[in-house]
């Protein structure tokens, strides 16, 4: 049975455990605690009191249990806030490729989403999952019940990278099914037809998603370190393949990488949509940390 | 274009290995799954093109690093002619210069792109251009570029003929000093002596140096031989033996007609075509070293008997002399000097017309007379007038005046008397014993025989009678003792240690105890076959044959005077080897069968005679031949360990040493022939030149060998025990005819060898414009293969850039 521990390890969880994810923009539903809601004085049922941390806000301090104990507590609550995350996992083929030495994209991608589901459902957010390839492969709509997390990891063990990529085209079909607007966190390496993924993209933020894109990459495909005559297989199509001297070869790919890289920030930033590369040599609970204190800062 | 070093252009085939560690890098791939696919294809066009030609331009760069390489290495040079191959070369290369244009075009290459190209073909460009356009004409400036030099000094003692205006040498090294004082720095100079040889193991570029040997080069040497120093510089314009493609061969010289004349025409021109036979041919050029007629006198050569020499013994010699003057001489004084000090009166010759020769006698009429009182050598020379050209003014002799030579005689048929030390003809030996100290046995007063002759018979002899003997001489001996300890052991060391052994045959031989025991060891020269005789026919007796001049040294005077006229009864046969013999026949018999024949084995020498030594197989003994002949033999034998003593130009000096002085050092000075004088001869006073020599062990003794004896002069070798003994080094005096070529004649050789002939060094150098040239491109291409592997370098760096 697969268990948040078999993806982070103790030292992940607990540096990410008190991060919190800000929705950005307001999430439609009601709103309790520090999501801020057009819907406002809707009831809240009381869950449970948590000790204070720094970064709490001092306002939900619980005075009265200071009062008794001498203590800080926060209050909780259920349905805190109803954000709706939803996380993307590619599974495709080109999603399987990691460098010597290194965890593959695919695994990558897998611990990173276990640790945002974990942060969310701390949160007692809503999380869901999707994994796919050309078609949606799995779909667990977002929940924030208990085994919810269970449940995904299992499913996230269950998906292996295989088959080709069509990031618009599978995104294009999911857009509709999302159902609110929520937060919709895309983890994959993009690589495919650039310009329909940023259609897609843009078809995500009409229906008013909070979108951030995940860029995963590995060191090879940033740097193409190579020397040695090699044949490129494809990880999604075994009859394809290219056979070059990576020497020679090198800069043309650095310009066709700088170009595609620079595609997918412009469509991003133009579609508003959050882009953050990250690359498999980096510890990716660090990165993940950067990025949610950047996201608080956006927020506050 | 031609290649000094072709050989190395099978270097080019290195253009491959590029293509090959392309191919097998292609080949030897390693499969990576991959997911990025779509940035690996090159979409844009342009892109792709650029990227195919990098990598193109990448290929070539690499593939003409090694071809240049290969063809720098091979010394490629432009000729003003042109071959159908250049045309090829030039070709190919305008089509790449074409294709990389157009590449560069369609590719839309940047600036630096171009620029690059340009850096990098500019050399290459500019060789293919020179290759081109290169006519060879007027572009020959004197030091405007580096030479190759084949300076060819004739040396022969002729250019020291002394004038008011000095020596024809001393101009000729001057005119040759300027030439390379004025050789632009990197040439390279190989010096050819004539006579001599080259004088350094290759062609030298530090030209200090090379005019420092100048300045202490000596003429004085043998006789000028153009042919021969012509194929040392044949040999020199070989492949690869100098560095350069500009090539002249200097020849100074007196232009004397005995080495010029048109009888050297004929091998002159031979080697020249030699010489010539490359694309790139060198320059002769004849520089004329001293101009005008000049007169001299000559000591041509000395007779003296070559009988051995006793002390107190007289020994005559005649000196000849001729007049190489345009004019006849009168009252040509002579001297004769004995190891230096003038002896006895004065000789000379009264009337020497032009050209012609005659001997100079003494006031009496006589020859030159002297008798030494102590043995070992000595030197002999005749001195005439002092001409300018001192060199042929002498003529010098090492005569070697023998101390009792012990000389053993086994014998194996002898008489009580004999063995006694008298003589009454009985005994086997007992005409050889008088024939070898004939002053002793007949009681001649004051006369000291050479020879210390010890009889013994034939079961006395052991290794201890043969230990001090010189010579031993086998007479009639029936057979030796066997095994260890026993007289064919002796005699085998013996000989083997350097002993000479004569042998004599008689009626005691037993011919197949000889034919198993000495013959395989060689100890006789050939196996016996048998006695033979003339007994029943119209002459019956042989007698020597002496038709034929005798070529064996120990013969020599028998040749063209009396002749050994015993008539022989009986004499053994030999079995014959006509294929390769072991042995040298010395003289035949008139039927054919051989009658002296000699052996060398190991170190020491046997001598063989078909019949006795007595009157048993033959008469005739006491007439005259007998005497000179046993003293001849025997003193051959006993000189073979002493070399020859009077040598001519460049044959070595050789002596021998006994072998506890191995290791040890003797000292050979030597001395002009004007430095002899009673104090070089004993190696004080004038120091000479001094070589010291390492005594070597050669067998059971030491020798040591001099082999540079091209100048005629005194060779003094002190032994290590302090003793001296003197070697005499004469050339040909052909070289003494100073007669130059006349001025038509000269023309006339210029024409025949197609070279110039000039007088100094501007004729030299002005004579230089007008001719055609060559374009040395090593160093360019050099250059090319540096900007190549650099331009190479960048390229790569480029290529595998990241870009920001």
């Amino acid at each position: 049975m697969a268990h948040i521990t078999d993806y982070l390890k103790p030292g992940e969880l607990t540096s990410i455990k008190y991060l919190q994810v800000l929705a950005k923009q307001v999430v439609e539903g009601f709103i309790t605690g520090i999501h801020r809601s057009p819907q406002k004085g809707v009831s809240i049922e009381f869950a449970q009191h948590r000790e204070y941390v720094q970064g709490d806000e001092i306002r939900r301090v619980d005075w009265k249990v200071y009062a008794k104990s001498d203590r800080y507590y926060v209050r909780e609550y259920e349905e805190e806030t109803n954000l709706r995350a939803t996380l993307l996992l590619d599974s495709s083929g080109s999603m399987g490729y990691g460098g010597e030495g290194r965890i593959n994209k695919h695994t990558y991608a897998v611990r990173l989403a276990a640790a945002l589901a974990y942060l969310l459902l701390q949160q007692r957010d809503s999380v869901g999952m999707i994994s796919f390839d050309t078609k949606l492969r799995q779909y667990i709509p977002p929940r924030s019940n208990d085994g919810h997390l269970r449940r995904m990891l299992e499913a996230m063990v269950a998906s292996a990278p295989g088959n080709e990529t069509s990031l618009g085209q599978v995104f294009h079909s999911l857009a509709p099914r999302m159902g609110r607007r929520g937060l919709v966190m895309i983890l994959s390496d993009g690589f495919g037809d650039t310009p329909e993924l940023l259609k897609a993209l843009a078809h995500f933020r009409s229906a008013m998603h909070e979108v951030i894109f995940f860029h995963i990459l590995d060191p090879d495909e940033v740097e193409f370190p190579f020397r040695d005559w090699t044949r490129f297989q494809s990880l999604e199509n075994g009859s394809q393949f290219r056979k070059v001297d990576p020497l020679s070869y090198r800069a043309a790919y650095l310009e066709n990488f700088r170009r595609f890289e620079e595609e997918l920030r412009l469509g991003c930033r133009k579609n508003r949509v959050e882009l953050v590369p990250m690359r498999t040599d980096e510890p990716f609970d660090k990165a993940l940390a950067g990025y949610m204190n950047r996201r608080n800062r956006v927020a506050a | 274009m031609t290649f000094l070093n072709g050989i190395l252009l099978w270097g080019t085939a290195a253009v491959s290995i590029p293509v090959l560690i392309h191919l097998f890098n292609k080949n030897r791939y390693r499969t990576l799954q991959w997911g990025a696919m779509h940035l690996l294809d090159t979409t844009n066009k342009v892109q792709k093109r650029r990227l195919r030609l990098e990598n193109w331009f990448l290929m070539l760069l690499r593939m003409m690093i090694p071809l240049l390489l290969a063809a720098c290495l091979a010394q490629p040079q432009i000729l003003g002619t042109k071959s159908a191959w250049d045309w090829v070369i030039v070709a190919v290369f305008a089509g790449l210069a074409l294709a990389t244009i157009m590449a560069l075009a369609r590719s839309r290459a940047p600036m630096v792109a171009w620029l690059f190209c340009v850096v990098i073909f500019a050399l290459p460009g500019w060789v293919i251009w020179q290759l081109a356009t290169f006519d060879g004409k007027g572009r020959f400036q004197w030091g405007d570029r580096e030479l190759s030099v084949a300076l060819v000094m004739d040396d022969s003692y002729s250019l020291e003929y002394e004038d008011a205006s000095g020596k024809p040498f001393d101009k000729g090294r001057k005119l040759a000093l300027q030439l390379v004082g004025e050789l632009r720095k990197g040439s390279d100079v190989q010096v050819i002596r004539m006579p001599g040889g080259p004088v350094y193991s290759k062609p030298r570029t530090i030209l200090d140096n090379v005019a420092d040997d100048l300045k202490e080069m000596k003429a004085g040497y043998g006789m000028a031989d153009p042919p021969e120093a012509f194929r040392s510089v044949a040999n020199l314009m070989a492949p690869g033996k100098m560095a350069h493609g500009q090539r002249e061969v200097v020849v100074v010289t007196d232009f004397q007609k005995v080495s010029w004349g048109s009888n050297r025409i004929a091998a002159l021109k031979e080697n020249l075509k030699d010489m010539r036979m490359g694309q790139n041919p060198p320059r002769v050029t004849l520089l004329r070293a001293g101009k005008g007629e000049k007169d001299n006198l000559a000591v041509m050569s000395l007779e003296y008997p070559r009988l051995p020499l006793a002390p107190k013994q007289e020994l005559q010699v005649r000196a000849v002399l001729q007049n190489f003057s345009r004019k006849d001489r009168q009252d040509l004084p002579v001297t004769f000097r004995v190891d230096g000090q003038p002896t006895g009166p004065r000789g000379s010759v009264a009337e020497l017309g032009k050209g012609q020769k005659d001997v100079a006698v003494t006031g009496q009429g006589e020859p030159f007379k002297h008798s030494f009182e102590k043995p070992g050598t000595h030197v002999v020379e005749v001195v005439a007038d002092q001409d300018k050209l001192r060199a042929d003014n002498s003529y010098l002799a090492s005569v070697k005046v023998w101390d009792n030579v012990p000389v053993l005689v086994v014998d194996g048929e002898p008489s009580k008397e004999s063995l006694a030390g008298r003589i009454d003809f009985k005994g086997e030996s007992d005409f050889l014993r008088i024939a070898l100290q004939p002053f002793r046995e007949v009681k001649y007063p004051g006369m000291t025989d050479l020879f210390d002759v010890r009889v013994v018979a034939a079961e006395d002899f052991d290794a201890d009678a043969a230990k001090d003997a010189h010579v031993v001489v086998m007479a009639n001996v029936p057979r030796l003792t066997e095994g260890k300890g026993g007289q064919l052991e002796a005699l085998t060391d013996y000989v083997k240690q350097g002993g000479g052994v004569l042998w004599f045959m008689g009626d005691q031989v037993d011919v197949d105890w000889y034919n198993q025991h000495l013959a395989p060891m060689g100890l006789i020269p050939a196996p016996l076959k048998e006695v033979r005789n003339r007994e029943g026919e119209p002459t019956p007796y042989a007698t020597v044959d002496s038709s034929r001049p005798f070529e064996h040294a120990a013969l020599e005077m028998f040749t063209g005077r009396s002749t050994i006229t015993s008539e022989i009864h009986q004499w053994m046969t030999l079995v014959e080897q006509p294929d390769d013999p072991p042995y040298s026949e010395m003289a035949r018999l008139s039927t054919g069968d051989l009658y002296l024949v000699e052996r060398k084995v190991d170190d020491g020498r046997v001598l063989l005679c078909t019949t006795t030594c007595d009157e048993e197989w033959l008469q005739g003994i006491l007439r005259e031949y007998y005497v000179p002949l046993m003293q001849q033999l025997v003193v051959y034998l006993a000189s073979s360990v002493a070399p020859e003593r009077n040598l001519s130009s460049g044959q070595p000096v050789v002596a021998h040493f006994p072998p506890e002085e191995v290791g040890q050092e003797a000292v050979l000075a030597y001395y002009r022939p004007e430095e002899v004088d009673a104090l070089t001869v004993k190696l004080q006073g004038r120091a000479g030149e001094k070589h010291h020599l390492k005594i070597a062990a050669n067998g059971a003794r030491g020798t040591v060998r001099f082999e540079d004896t091209q100048r005629p002069g005194l060779y003094v070798l002190r032994r290590p025990d302090n003793t001296v003994e003197h070697y005499v080094v004469n050339t040909d005096r052909a070289e003494s005819d100073l007669t130059p070529l006349e001025e038509s004649e000269i023309e006339k050789l210029a024409e025949d060898l197609d070279v110039q002939v000039v007088d100094s060094l501007e004729d030299y150098k002005g004579a230089e414009n007008d001719r055609a040239s060559v374009l040395d491109i090593w160093k360019w291409l050099l250059w090319s293969v540096l900007i190549l592997c650099l331009g190479e370098l960048i390229l790569q760096q480029w290529m595998t850039r990241e870009k920001a």
